[in-house]
C-alpha cells in the first residue's frame, strides 16, 4: 500500500514538473529521465552484488529529486501558455476564435482516435499566401469533396513565416443566446501553428445546403479559399 | 440387438453423402454464367492478379498432390499390423533440413511475384479519375468529386459508372462498420474501414456490367450489399455525367409525378436527397439523414431511374426481359441501352411497390430506432396503395 502511494506521489510530482517547464524543455527532461532510469536499471542488473542499502539510497535520492521538483513546480504553477489557455477556455472548440489570426494556445483535437490522425482525407497547405488542398491520391486543388455524415480528418501545413490557423466555414447554425434562437455562421478551426508546423482538424458535416457552400481559408489570407463540397 | 457399425461401414456412409457434394462443387466451377468469377478477369488490375494466380495455383496444386501422396504412402506403409513399436529416435536431419529448404524456396518463388504485384496494384499516379466509395449498412455510395470532365459533384449508389479502359482511383471508406469492396472481374478486395481511406485501382476493358459484392461480413444484410460496376465508352460516360449533373426541375401541377412528389416530400426527405427539390418557401430540401440513421446517410435518389438496382443492389429496377437485353448487349450497344435508363415499360414495378409497401419485409435491416433515435435501413412507412402508386410515378421521373 505504502509503495503504491509512493509511486502515485512520484508520478503526480513528475506531471507537475512537465506542466511547469516550457514545451521545448519537456521532451528533453523526459528523455533524460528515461535514460537515467534505463542506465540505473542496467547498472543494478549488471552488478547483482551491489549492497541493498546502496541501491535503496540511490532510488530514494531519485524519488526525492522528483518530489522536490514537483513541489517547486506546483508552487510556480503551469507554464504561462497553459495558464492563459485554461483561463480563456482555449481548449473548447466553441471558444476558438476562428476568424482571428492572433496566436492562441490549443490542442490538436486530441480526443479523437489515432486512426483519424493516421489517415487524413486531405492536406491543406498555405504557402506564398495561397491556400491549396490535396486529397489522398489527388493533385493540389481549390476544391475538395468530403463524405457527408462521416468523420473526416484533414491536415493543415503552414509554410509561411507567421503563425496561422485553418478555418472552415460550415454553413449557418442556430444558436440559443439568452433563450433566443439566433442564426449564426458556423466556423471550425485548428489552433494557430507556427511556420513549418502542422495541425489536424477533424469534423463530421451533414449534407450541405447547395445555396450556402462551405469553404476553408486562413484568417489573414481571406482571398484564397478552398471550396469544401459535402454532396 | 443393435450392432455397432464397423469403421469401413462408417466411411462408406460418409462418402456417399460427401462425394456427391464435392462433385457438385466441382461442377459449379464449369458454370458459364458466373458474373463474379475472378478467374476470368476483364480489367488490367484483375488480369495482373490472375497472372500471379497462374503461377501460384499450379504450384500449390503440385504441393497438395505430393503431400496427399506422401500421407497415403506413410499411412499404408506404417499401418499397424501388430509389429513391435519401432525405435523412437530423433529422426533424419537430412530430411528435416531438406524439407525446410524446399518449403522456404517455394515460399520465395511465390513471394517474388506476389510482392511485386502488390506494389504494382498500389500505384495510382497514372489514374485520371477519382471516385469516393463509401460503404454503410447495407449499400454502397459512389461520389464523384469535381475534376476534369465533371464540374459538379455527383452522388449515386448501387451503380459505379466508369469510362472503359481508363484507370480510376477509388478512395474507399465506411460510415459504420468494416465492409469490403469487391468487383471480382475488375480487381481484388479492398476493405472499407471507418475513419480510414484506402485507395484502389479500378479499370474495365470494355463496356458492360460487372457485378460486385461486399466481401466482409458486416451484419444482417451483408449478403444483400451488392454493387454494379458499369463501364461505358468515353463518349457515353460524358453523356452519363451530363445527365447526372443537369439541373432537374420539380414537377409542377398537372405534370407526371406531381402527386408523388408531395408524398416523397412528406415521407422520404428526412433521409433521401433529391437534388433540386424545394420546400414551399423555395428553399432547397436537404436530407437530414444524420439525425435519422446510424450511418448518417441514405441513398441519393436524384437519378434513381438511371440505375439498374435499388435497395443496396438487392433488387433489380428493370424487368427480367429488359435486364437480359442489357446484360446480353454487345459492347457497342451496351452504352445506349444503359443510358436509356428505366422507363415505364421496363420498370420492375412489382418489387419496387413491395419495397415501398414494407421495406423491412424485403431486406433484413434494423429500422427500429436505437437509444439515440437512429435506425439502420428503411423503416415501414405505412403508405396507402394510392400513395405507393403516386410515389412510383414520381420515382419514374427521376431519370
Amino acid at each position: 500500500m505504502a509503495g503504491a502511494v509512493g509511486l502515485a506521489v512520484i508520478i503526480y510530482a513528475f506531471s507537475r514538473i512537465m506542466l511547469a517547464v516550457s514545451k521545448s524543455a519537456g521532451p528533453a527532461i523526459f528523455v533524460v529521465a528515461a535514460a537515467l532510469i534505463t542506465l540505473f536499471g542496467f547498472l543494478f542488473s549488471a552488478r547483482p552484488n551491489l549492497r541493498t542499502q546502496l541501491v535503496g539510497a540511490l532510488c530514494a535520492v531519485g524519488a526525492l529529486i522528483v518530489v522536490a521538483g514537483g513541489v517547486a513546480s506546483a508552487a510556480v504553477g503551469e507554464r504561462e501558455s497553459l495558464a492563459v489557455a485554461e483561463r480563456e477556455d482555449h481548449f473548447s472548440a466553441a471558444h476558438r476564435e476562428c476568424l482571428s489570426s492572433e496566436v492562441t494556445e490549443g490542442d490538436e483535437h486530441a480526443g479523437n482516435t489515432v486512426a483519424m490522425k493516421s489517415n487524413i482525407w486531405a492536406t491543406f497547405t498555405l504557402a506564398d499566401g495561397q491556400l491549396t488542398a490535396r486529397e489522398i491520391g489527388g493533385k493540389p486543388a481549390q476544391v475538395i469533396t468530403v463524405d457527408r455524415g462521416n468523420q473526416v480528418s484533414v491536415l493543415f501545413e503552414n509554410k509561411t513565416s507567421e503563425s496561422r490557423r485553418l478555418t472552415i466555414y460550415a454553413g449557418q447554425m442556430t444558436e440559443t443566446v439568452d433563450g433566443v434562437d439566433e442564426t449564426v455562421d458556423h466556423y471550425i478551426c485548428t489552433h494557430t501553428i507556427e511556420k513549418n508546423n502542422q495541425a489536424f482538424l477533424t469534423f463530421n458535416f451533414p449534407a450541405q445546403n447547395p445555396e450556402d457552400p462551405y469553404y476553408a481559408f486562413v484568417p489573414g489570407f481571406e482571398d484564397s479559399k478552398v471550396q469544401v463540397v459535402v454532396p | 440387438m443393435r450392432t455397432l457399425p464397423t469403421v469401413s461401414n462408417r466411411i462408406e456412409r460418409v462418402s456417399r453423402r460427401v462425394l456427391p457434394a464435392l462433385g457438385l462443387m466441382l461442377l459449379a466451377g464449369c458454370a458459364k454464367n458466373a458474373p463474379q468469377d475472378f478467374l476470368h478477369p476483364e480489367g488490367d488490375p484483375a488480369k495482373t492478379i490472375n497472372t500471379v494466380n497462374k503461377i501460384i495455383f499450379p504450384l500449390a496444386g503440385i504441393v497438395a498432390v505430393l503431400v496427399f501422396i506422401g500421407v497415403a504412402v506413410i499411412l499404408w506403409k506404417f499401418k499397424d499390423r501388430g509389429q513391435p513399436m519401432p525405435h523412437q529416435g530423433h529422426g533424419k536431419s537430412t530430411i528435416e533440413i531438406g524439407s525446410i529448404v524446399v518449403s522456404a524456396s517455394l515460399l520465395v518463388v511465390v513471394a517474388v511475384p506476389t510482392f511485386s504485384t502488390i506494389f504494382d496494384l498500389a500505384e495510382t499516379d497514372d489514374c485520371n479519375m477519382v471516385i469516393n466509395v463509401t460503404g454503410q449498412q447495407w449499400w454502397w455510395e459512389f461520389a464523384y468529386p469535381v475534376q476534369d470532365g465533371i464540374d459538379k459533384p455527383i452522388v449515386t449508389s448501387g451503380d459505379i459508372v466508369i469510362p472503359e479502359g481508363e484507370c480510376v482511383m477509388l478512395r474507399i471508406t465506411s460510415r459504420d462498420v468494416i465492409h469490403s469492396f469487391w468487383v471480382p472481374k475488375l480487381n481484388g478486395k479492398k476493405d472499407a474501414v471507418p475513419n480510414r481511406v484506402h485507395t484502389l485501382r479500378f479499370q474495365a476493358d470494355q463496356p458492360g456490367v460487372y457485378l460486385g459484392q461486399c466481401a466482409e461480413f458486416c451484419g444482417l444484410s451483408h449478403a444483400n450489399m451488392k454493387m454494379n460496376a458499369i463501364a461505358l465508352t468515353r463518349a457515353d460516360f460524358a453523356t452519363w455525367v451530363a445527365n447526372q449533373t443537369a439541373e432537374k426541375p420539380m414537377a409542377s401541377e398537372g405534370q407526371a409525378g406531381f402527386e408523388g412528389q408531395g408524398v416523397y416530400s412528406s415521407y422520404c426527405t428526412a433521409c433521401h436527397q433529391v437534388d433540386g427539390l424545394k420546400d414551399p418557401s423555395g428553399n432547397p430540401v436537404v436530407a437530414q439523414a444524420d439525425t435519422t440513421l446510424v450511418a448518417g446517410a441514405a441513398p441519393n435518389l436524384t437519378h434513381l431511374m438511371s440505375r439498374i438496382t435499388f435497395a443496396g443492389g438487392t433488387y433489380w429496377l428493370q424487368t427480367e426481359k429488359c435486364r437480359d437485353d442489357l446484360f446480353n448487349a454487345s459492347p457497342e450497344e451496351f452504352g445506349a441501352l444503359y443510358l436509356k435508363g428505366v422507363d415505364e415499360s421496363c420498370l420492375n414495378r412489382i418489387e419496387l411497390e413491395e419495397w415501398l409497401r414494407n421495406a423491412p419485409a424485403k431486406k433484413a435491416m434494423y429500422p427500429t430506432l436505437n437509444e439515440d433515435g437512429l435506425g439502420r435501413g428503411m423503416p415501414y412507412l405505412a403508405l396507402s396503395e394510392d400513395q405507393i402508386d403516386s410515389l412510383v410515378e414520381y420515382l419514374l421521373t427521376l431519370q
